[in-house]
């Protein structure tokens, strides 16, 4: 894959990465960025010792953009309104969920 | 949700995606991350915090953003894709998968301690700029 190759899909990449992970988190709530952090998670966990082109252009704009720390955030903040035990637990099952999603996608390469 | 909208949330992710890659060549992959985390942290406290300033201003009723969320440019968008779990996640499975158990936890703490120190300080300079007189 070219360099000008790389970039372009680079660009389409995080940008789809970035507009589905708002869609779904905007339509779901918590709930949906739950759901994007653990299957993005799992997705670079099979991605792991892919080539470069592919790891760059997938995994670090496509699957990076997808998956957020940022957005826990705020969305902790609201659950802790409610619940400050919700927030933990949320930050908790979002953290342990995708370390555990990546830890099964590299088994399976 | 327009389409004017979406288009400004593909642009500033791609602009965030590309700060993390760029963070990856000036430092070693686990701390260029952390770094990314981190900057991505202080300006969605930033961002929230203003925006709920925002929302309670008395001052520009007609104005003022009314919507339930920070811009979605500069939180969904760039602070989105500069932030990422799935890279975390790969970091922390791997040193797993090494059998780095300690180094996990190192991580996980020093992780989550400095995003949370990051997004408190970015809503606290919001807060402070409004207290004052």
């Amino acid at each position: 894959m070219t360099s000008l190759a790389v970039a372009v899909g680079f660009c389409i990449a995080a940008a789809a990465g970035t507009v589905l992970r708002w869609r779904v988190s905007n339509a779901l709530g918590p709930c949906g960025t739950l759901l994007i952090n653990i299957s993005g998670a799992f997705a670079l966990g099979l991605l792991a010792g892919t080539g470069d082109a592919t790891m760059t252009v997938i995994g670090t704009a496509g699957l990076g953009a997808l998956t957020t720390v940022s957005g826990l955030l705020p969305e902790s903040v609201r659950l802790a309104r409610a619940s400050p035990l919700l927030a933990l637990g949320y930050i908790s099952l979002t953290i342990t969920g995708a370390t555990a999603a990546a830890a099964a996608g590299l088994s399976l390469v | 949700m327009t389409l004017r909208t979406a288009r400004a949330v593909a642009i500033a992710g791609v602009i965030g995606a590309a700060a993390r890659w760029a963070s990856t060549t000036q430092l070693e992959g686990a701390w260029a991350l952390l770094v990314a985390n981190v900057v991505g942290c202080v300006l969605i406290g930033w961002s929230t915090a203003r925006h709920e300033r925002m929302r309670r201003s008395p001052h520009r009723p007609g104005t003022a953003d009314r919507s339930p969320t920070p811009s979605p440019w500069l939180a969904a968008g760039f602070c989105g894709a500069l932030t990422s779990m799935s890279a975390l996640a790969l970091q922390l499975a791997t040193y797993l998968d090494e059998g780095r158990v300690g180094t996990v936890f190192a991580w996980l703490g020093l992780t989550i301690a400095a995003c949370t120190l990051a997004f408190v300080a970015g809503r606290t300079v919001v807060i402070a700029r409004g207290a004052q007189p």
